[in-house]
């Protein structure tokens, strides 16, 4: 199999499982997706309807990580998380594709469509030349590969198209990783993670900031983008125990990236590790999920000032709902939770269970 | 009829009164026993030979003589054997100031170890390898696979009076961090999980505890498989990377996978003797059967490219998988531990 070419998946490879009303509920705009493990080692994505009925969408061979919602049409792509060298996307007619990356490269489970949908950035590992990229695919031409640009880093994680249609926000963890040593990490002691803001167009890093050099090792990987274009981002720290450094910030291009206040109960209740964040409908609130902690944090967005915390097992999925301050949660347990906060306190709204484990991300399905 | 009913609720109340209440488990009690049993000694080992290695290093070096080559050898062999019994344990003092990643930096990125070393020997620096100074250096060349180039590959260390000092700072470096390290276990850190309580910098509750330490367990199965087997066979004879192989310059490799076992199933026989009987043995046997595949293995270095000898090391992946699973089954049921999906092993 030439693994530059884009391949129609056999039946054998991969299961579409099932895509029932998938145009449907994209419209209706009240429902997400997220990637999953099972019980039995498998793997793949499903959707979450706003009543918590889970549909499996698609089987896959490598753990997912994010899952991207084509901005036009009817079409989703699932990146594997590093270091896995496939995804694949499930389009309107419900079919599978699988899409290999080239040689010398692996995905690192996250991506980005650009507004109009015609080309998909993917982040990508360079681990041969150690650095990290962002290749381009050509979503309206079977997603050939156009080429790549530099992602601004090493361990290049998540990225999102800015508001301004134009630009590209790119959180480089700084963590140097390879295959053949599997997910160990290489370059603890001098690792310089960044954000950087890219060109879609010209391809140019516009900005790129890093954290103070004495906090040098918190690994920026996850970060929302509010409406006005500000960027939040949460850390992973590589050196502290019981990570006592801040974990959460937001970065608005031009100025210095600033850490947000510090939670009740100090930011050791997130244990060093913040596994994906969320912004609200409103652009008001943001959300960071700590799976090792257990908790999800949440802050207002103009003040920085901390509002609350909810607590729930293995919790790393989060996402808006179309309610301002609304926010779905999913658990590692397959716990999903939809809750509001607001300064005035945390609202459960509903809760219930699935059988499936829910993966880091889950993303708002909603249409355009 | 109401004596009929009054007899079979009172049968039925004895019935209950006879069930013992499912009481949580002594989480103290457990983390104690590990941490004293093994934990405390294999750093205290750690501590004891890397400490008879620095000293090595400052007779061999005093005397210029290279006959004491073979002596800096059985030091590092002796300091290697007592990393394979830690070597898993990402927990605890060993997290503090990147001891953990500058003791044993592996595996290596490409050739970092060999560059960052050639760099080092090029252009004698006195300040830069005391040891205030050393420990902000790269990792790479810190730690033991550092010296293991110098003292397995190197033909001139001894010879050269700069390349005995940056081995004797390697060595002094390394017994500084084992050191510290395991001072801080014998002392403050058993002594905080023996009173049940919570550590300021390394660990919370005695539940949170245990499940952090029975996380480094499964890490270190998956670290045997993910990362000494898989990458070295690849996926086919003609993919093999004999060169990933760890410790190869010292010929450990098989020895340091006996130790990392041992290490491992003691810690696990430990949290086992909680389980009910049946479930105890259930896992003893597994351990039994995963050391007998281990005691089976050729020599990782030629199997790669005979099949039959690959299928030898895939299976007895298998057989740890098969372990991990049962460990995980096994202690999520009865000790109420939580291995999460996304906290375990996350990105």
């Amino acid at each position: 199999m030439d693994r530059r070419t884009f391949l129609k998946s056999s039946a054998s490879a991969l299961t579409l499982l099932a895509l029932p009303g998938f145009a449907q509920a994209n419209a209706q705009s009240r429902s997400w997706l997220t990637g999953f493990g099972k019980a039995d080692g498998t793997f793949g994505a499903a959707r979450i309807e706003d009543d918590f009925s889970v549909t499996e969408v698609l089987s896959s061979s490598l753990r997912l990580h994010d899952v991207l919602v084509h901005p036009t049409q009817t079409e989703i792509c699932a990146p594997a998380r590093r270091p896995g060298d496939l995804l694949w996307i499930v389009d309107k007619n419900r079919e599978v594709y699988e899409v290999a990356a080239p040689e010398g490269r692996h995905y690192c489970g996250h991506g980005a469509y650009a507004p109009d949908g015609g080309t998909l950035f993917v982040a990508e590992n360079d681990y041969d030349n150690e650095r990290g990229v962002i290749g381009f695919y050509d979503a309206n031409n079977g997603y050939q590969r156009q080429g790549d640009i530099f992602s601004g880093g090493i361990g290049p994680h998540q990225l999102k198209v800015h508001p301004d249609g134009k630009h590209l926000v790119m959180a480089n963890g700084g963590i140097l990783t390879h295959p053949d040593t599997g997910r160990a990490k290489l370059n603890l002691d001098t690792m310089q993670p960044n954000l950087s803001l890219i060109d879609m167009k010209t391809h140019k890093i516009v900005e790129s900031v890093q954290l103070p050099a004495d906090i040098h090792h918190l690994s920026l990987r996850h970060i929302d983008v509010t409406p006005l274009g500000a960027v939040v981002f949460g850390v992973q720290d590589q050196q502290r125990p019981l990570g006592t450094q801040p974990m959460v910030g937001i970065w608005t291009p031009g100025r210095a990236p600033r850490l947000f206040a510090t939670p009740s109960g100090g930011w050791s209740i997130m244990n060093g590790y913040v596994g994906s964040i969320a912004v609200d409908q409103a652009g008001q609130t943001a959300a960071a999920a700590a799976p090792r902690g257990g908790v999800v944090v949440f802050w207002d967005i103009p003040t920085g000032e901390a509002l609350g915390v909810y607590s729930a097992q293995d919790v790393c999925g989060v996402a808006r709902t179309h309610r301002a301050n609304g926010f779905l949660v999913t658990t590692g347990q397959g716990d999903m939770t939809q809750l509001r906060m607001t300064p005035k306190g945390l609202t459960v709204v509903k809760t219930a269970s699935s059988k499936l484990q829910f993966d880091n991300h889950c993303c708002p399905n909603f249409a355009i | 009829m109401t004596c009929i009913r009054t007899a079979l609720l009172a049968s039925l109340a004895l019935c209950f009164a006879a069930l013992p209440a499912r009481a949580e488990p002594d989480y103290t009690a457990i983390n104690t026993a590990i941490a004293q049993k093994v934990i405390v000694p294999a750093y205290a080992l750690l501590a004891e030979t890397t400490a008879a290695q620095a000293r090595a290093w400052d007779t061999a070096c005093a005397s210029a003589d290279s006959g004491q080559l073979a002596t800096l050898q059985q030091a590092y062999v002796e300091v290697s054997d007592a990393w394979a019994t830690v070597f898993h344990w990402n927990f605890g003092p060993v997290t503090l100031l990147l001891r953990r990643d500058r003791f044993y930096h592996w595996p290596e990125r490409r050739n970092t170890i060999a560059k960052g070393l050639s760099q080092l020997l090029a252009k004698p620096d006195a300040e830069k390898v005391k040891l205030v100074n050393f420990a902000h250096t790269s990792v790479a060349v810190q730690g033991l696979p550092a010296l293991e180039r110098l003292v397995f590959e190197r033909t001139d260390t001894l010879k050269n009076a700069w390349n005995c000092q940056v081995g004797k700072s390697i060595a002094a470096n390394l017994s500084h961090m084992a050191e510290d390290a395991a001072k801080e276990w014998a002392g403050e850190v058993v002594a905080v999980i023996a009173r049940g309580e919570e550590h300021p910098m390394y660990f919370d509750g005695p539940k949170a505890t245990l499940n952090k330490l029975f996380t480094e367990l499964l890490t270190g199965y998956a670290i045997i498989k993910d990362q000494k087997i898989l990458p070295v066979l690849g996926a086919s004879v003609k993919k093999a990377k004999p060169n990933l192989i760890e410790a190869r310059r010292s010929n450990r490799f098989a020895e340091n996978l006996k130790l990392n076992l041992e290490t491992l199933f003691a810690a696990d026989a430990i949290m086992a003797s909680y389980l009910p009987t049946n479930e105890r043995n259930a896992l003893a046997d597994k351990r039994a059967t995963a050391m007998g595949f281990f005691k089976a293995l050729p020599p990782l270095k030629h199997a790669v490219y005979v099949e039959s000898e690959r299928a030898q090391y895939l299976a007895f992946t298998a057989v740890l998988s098969a372990l991990r699973k049962d460990m995980v089954a096994a202690y999520t049921t009865h000790l109420g531990l939580t291995i999460g999906f996304n906290s375990l092993d996350g990105d």
